[in-house]
């Protein structure tokens, strides 16, 4: 009995020993930040590189700053107010600084920003963009609380807030209106929430490391591709940027996962209230889910026939992707028509919508179709797989009569063949096999693959010419490649995919509105098919050309756009006018030319008449009206209007009707300190963005190399002789 | 009597206890070996797949409903030195390794991937390969500065690189070099880091090679 015993107690000994070295194991294998082991110096002669960054700040950035967004979008008809809130809340232990690049829809008229802490509210005001930034960082040296709202692209923004203190909250509450469009039948409301890592020329880096600046003369601009003198963001790697800012001393992340960021941070809440104005058949996502019903009141619009309230549920919703509603009209009941008017300060103002005339769109002309795919990084992961997709269909959408050729482009541009070849089967069937080896890698040197596009003449007499170009258009030189579709595009006209969550919406619509063609977006897989076969079969000639707004003499109206574009079946034609003086009745004729079923064109006019509403509710019209002249004077830039001429337009502009332009910005100053002004250090905090879903991460990070077989194995093994020990204890 | 039926009670549970414990080890050990046998026998069959590649067959893969593929062939084999002549280690520390189109989580359990690049071996540009530390890539402990890896393209051609630089880095704050950073061909293996750690890091273990001429200057290199 007492062997029995000391055996028994001797087992109890060794089971405890084995069970404390698996907990040893097991804790040391739960510390993350591993020591380095100082062995390995020997062998690395730059090991003064690893973890720079992650100690440059205390806290290292990603965790910093927390950022929550609420963001309220009220849509009436086709006018959209929304109401976005970014919460900003500083994790650390020091004041703060935080800088936030983030997006707004490309049509955005920014109008109105506040800042809230606590009880207090600071309206802010528009100023000058020099003078705006001069504002707030004299405020922010005087320990006051400032905001700055900056236009860094025509979609993409930055928030400043400066003195958040260790713990605190700050909000800054931006408001913008928008115009939404009927355009192949369907409504569509889209909110980015986070920015695609945009490419910058490599001849315009040159040039910057050149001067040390981005600044340069008209002529040069032209010449080098630069076009703006917008904030920088920092280079992921050679020529991608992140949406950080190093080159305001802002320790920039890159774009990072929802890991990195603090927990639920860069997390938004959204809610809609969607009055149509007509029948619907329902609202719809295809990125989010969508919750909400139908309310029966005129509460929030002011406009009979209910609305809907929509939400995307209980949960916050990441920000890393475009957020799409859309919304169809009813059998039957699809408007040709709508017509917006306001009298503000003694001006009329008037939004038109149209749909025009549907007709067959047969072209006599065979096509040849010139096929532009974007391979270069940012495409990597679901992006790239979708936008081959893109392709097939489209090839699989040829005729025999047609000739095509593909050209990919990232650092280079290269062409499947070097002239177009008929579409034959054969030669068809090349183009999808070249398309299957197609993957994303390096640069977006797009102007390269423009060239390549768009000069290769030949007989458009009896072709008609055509691109369609494929891409997120992730790009940082969009004027000057604007600049050139419009100089070289010839006969041709130039369609634009838009391929990713989180694509640059502005470059994508804008590169096909100056190439006479139309803009398609892909949001999901499910629509490659549909909206694809749809594309193709607007491939013909546009339906209308030569589109004018014709006025009764005497009335001095102020059209914009001020060039409208041609259009295509499904198309809308949109424009926002302004008449001096509070007139009562508006008596107009939109005309043009229109292909005529393959006979040949004919000319073509709509008289519209019809009273001014006045019934004094503010639909912000003239904002509208304003935003659309600011983005006409751009253009014009682009066409070749001086950049001097077109900028001051735009400063009394956006200076008069309160928009945040390249121009102007949004300053709140909170006039009482909320620091000593001797006590000011700050530390500088960029808060990430996300990376957009399904694009992959690799171009920016390193892969995840440790499969945990070992861990497997140890535990597995530990545990296997613990056990052992344990049942066998009263058999020994 | 109390005494043992309280005796009995506690030993049944203990058992049961133990039977449970044994249970949970035994898949967790089973799924390490899982994850160890898949990697070996993934190699195995990649070497059939590679052998059709030689051959000219595009996209050749390992078994029927494989979405991966080999895109290159990497050697490496410890260059002895003096001392080490004859031991052993000079003949455990010879590695041939598939390497697959692609290195997502899926594809690197089967091999080292390329990433996200269509840069060939010999390619001007960097040639980034990850591959897992406890499986194909815990060699890369023991590759030092100077060392040659060599690359089999799919036109069978090999490729010489020598390695002119390892470091460490953070992922969570670092990212890859570009492939187009360079101009001449360049070659980066990855892998985590450290490797005698069991659990997972953020720490990546980064080797950087550069591509030389087959040369003779007092070593020999054996393919």
């Amino acid at each position: 009995m007492n062997w029995v015993n000391k055996i028994s107690t001797r087992f109890w000994e060794n089971s405890l020993l084995v069970f404390g070295l698996w907990l040893i194991v097991a804790a040391q294998s739960m510390a993350v930040p591993q020591e380095i082991n100082p062995a390995l110096d020997s062998v690395r002669p730059h090991d003064a590189t690893m973890g720079e960054l992650f100690y440059k700040t205390k806290q290292g950035y990603t965790a910093g700053t927390f950022l929550h967004g609420e963001v309220d979008i009220v849509v009436t008809g086709l006018l959209v107010k929304a109401h976005v809130r970014q919460v900003f809340e500083n994790l650390t232990a020091d004041w703060q600084e935080a800088t936030y690049v983030f997006p707004l829809p490309d049509n955005a008229a920014v109008h109105a920003m506040r800042v809230k802490t606590g009880d207090r509210i600071i309206e802010g005001e528009i100023q000058e963009k020099a003078a705006a930034r001069k504002t707030y960082n004299q405020a922010k040296s005087q320990g006051k609380r400032a905001a700055l709202v900056e236009q860094q692209r025509p979609n993409m923004f930055t928030t400043d807030v400066s003195h958040i203190a260790p713990g605190d909250k700050v909000e800054v509450e931006i408001e913008y209106l928008q115009q939404l469009a009927l355009k192949d039948g369907i409504v569509q409301v889209r909110f980015p929430t986070t920015i695609t890592p945009r490419y910058t020329p490599q001849i315009t880096l040159q040039k910057q490391s050149e001067t040390g600046t981005t600044e340069l003369s008209g002529e040069e601009a032209t010449n080098t591709l630069l076009d703006e003198t917008y904030r920088q963001p920092p280079m992921v790697a050679n020529g991608w940027q992140s949406a950080g800012l190093e080159s305001l001393g802002v320790a920039g992340p890159p774009v990072v996962l929802p890991a990195d960021v603090a927990r639920d941070s860069h997390r938004m809440q959204v809610k809609m209230s969607i009055a149509p104005g007509f029948m619907v058949d329902g609202i719809h996502s295809l990125t989010h889910s969508l919750h909400g019903n139908f309310v029966d009141s005129s509460d929030v619009h002011g406009v009979s026939g209910g609305h809907y309230e929509v939400n995307l549920g209980m949960n916050d919703t990441l920000m890393n992707r475009d957020l799409v509603v859309e919304w169809s009209p009813a059998r039957q009941s699809e408007p040709q028509l709508a017509l917006y008017t306001e009298q503000v300060r003694g001006n009329t103002y008037g939004l038109v919508f149209m749909t025009p005339p549907t007709a067959e769109n047969v072209s006599t002309l065979a096509r040849e179709l010139i096929f532009v795919i974007d391979t270069s990084g940012s495409m990597g992961g679901r992006p790239m797989a979708h936008a081959i997709q893109v392709l097939h269909k489209a090839l699989s959408g040829l005729s025999t009569q047609d000739r095509f050729n593909v050209i990919r482009f990232s650092s280079d541009a290269s062409a499947f063949a070097p002239n177009p070849l008929p579409a034959t089967a054969a030669n068809v069937q090349a183009a999808h096999a070249y398309a299957d080896n197609l993957s994303a890698n390096g640069g977006t040197e797009m102007s390269g693959a423009l060239t390549l596009a768009l000069d290769r003449g030949s007989d458009s007499q009896t072709f008609l010419r055509q691109i369609v170009f494929i891409t997120d258009g992730s790009v940082s030189n969009e004027q000057a490649l604007f600049s050139q579709i419009e100089q070289s595009l010839g006969q041709a006209s130039l369609f634009t995919v838009g391929i990713g969550t989180a694509p640059n919406s502005y470059f994508m619509r804008k590169a096909a509105e100056f190439g006479r063609g139309t803009f398609t977006q892909i949001d999901h897989e499910s629509q490659i098919e549909s909206l694809i076969s749809q594309m193709l079969a607007k491939l013909g000639a546009p339906l209308l050309r030569d589109i004018q707004v014709v006025w009764p003499a005497g009335i001095k109206a102020d059209v914009y756009p001020g060039r409208l574009p041609d259009l295509y079946a499904g198309d809308p034609l949109v424009f926002t006018f302004r008449v001096p003086g509070e007139v009562n009745n508006v008596d107009l004729t939109v005309q043009g030319t229109r292909a005529d079923n393959g006979r040949g064109q004919a000319a073509w006019q709509k008289p519209l008449q019809f009273s001014v509403d006045q019934n004094g509710v503010k639909k912000g019209l003239d904002k509208l009206w304003a935003r659309s002249r600011i983005a006409y004077l751009k253009d014009e830039h682009v066409r070749g209007v001086a950049k001097d001429v077109a900028s001051k337009e735009i400063l009394s502009t956006a200076l008069t009707y309160g928009l945040v332009s390249d121009v102007t910005s949004l300053v709140a100053v909170d006039h009482t300190p909320v620091r000593e002004t001797n006590d000011n250090d700050l530390t500088k905090t960029q808060v990430a963005s996300l990376l957009p879903d399904g694009m992959a991460n690799n171009m920016l990070r390193y892969p995840k190399t440790n499969n945990g077989s070992f861990l497997q194995l140890l535990m597995g093994a530990l545990g296997l002789l613990f056990g052992y020990c344990l049942f066998w204890r009263k058999h020994a | 009597m109390r005494r043992k039926s309280k005796n009995r009670k506690s030993k049944k549970t203990m058992r049961w206890l133990a039977m449970g414990i044994m249970t949970l080890a035994a898949l967790s050990f089973s799924n390490g070996l899982y994850i160890q046998a898949k990697a070996e026998v993934a190699q195995w069959l990649l070497q059939d797949a590679w052998v059709r590649t030689l051959a000219g067959e595009a996209q050749a893969k390992p078994w029927s409903w494989a979405d991966i593929w080999p895109v290159a062939s990497l050697h490496y084999r410890k260059q002895p030195t003096s001392t080490e002549l004859f031991s052993e280690e000079l003949f455990s520390d010879d590695h041939d390794l598939l390497v697959l189109n692609e290195a997502s989580g899926q594809g690197l359990a089967f091999g080292p991937g390329r990433l996200a690049s269509n840069i060939q071996p010999g390619e001007p540009g960097w040639l980034i390969i990850g591959g897992h530390r406890d499986t194909h890539f815990g060699f890369l402990e023991r590759v030092t500065q100077g060392d040659t890896i060599a690359l089999q393209s799919t036109d069978s051609r090999w490729h010489l690189y020598e390695v002119d630089h390892i470091q460490v880095v953070d992922s969570t704050n670092e990212m890859l070099p570009a492939p187009d950073e360079i101009s001449e061909p360049g070659l980066i293996l990855v892998t985590c880091y450290p490797f005698d750690v069991v659990s997972n890091g953020s720490l990546r273990y980064v080797v950087m090679a550069k591509k030389v001429q087959p040369h003779d200057n007092g070593r020999v290199i054996t393919l």
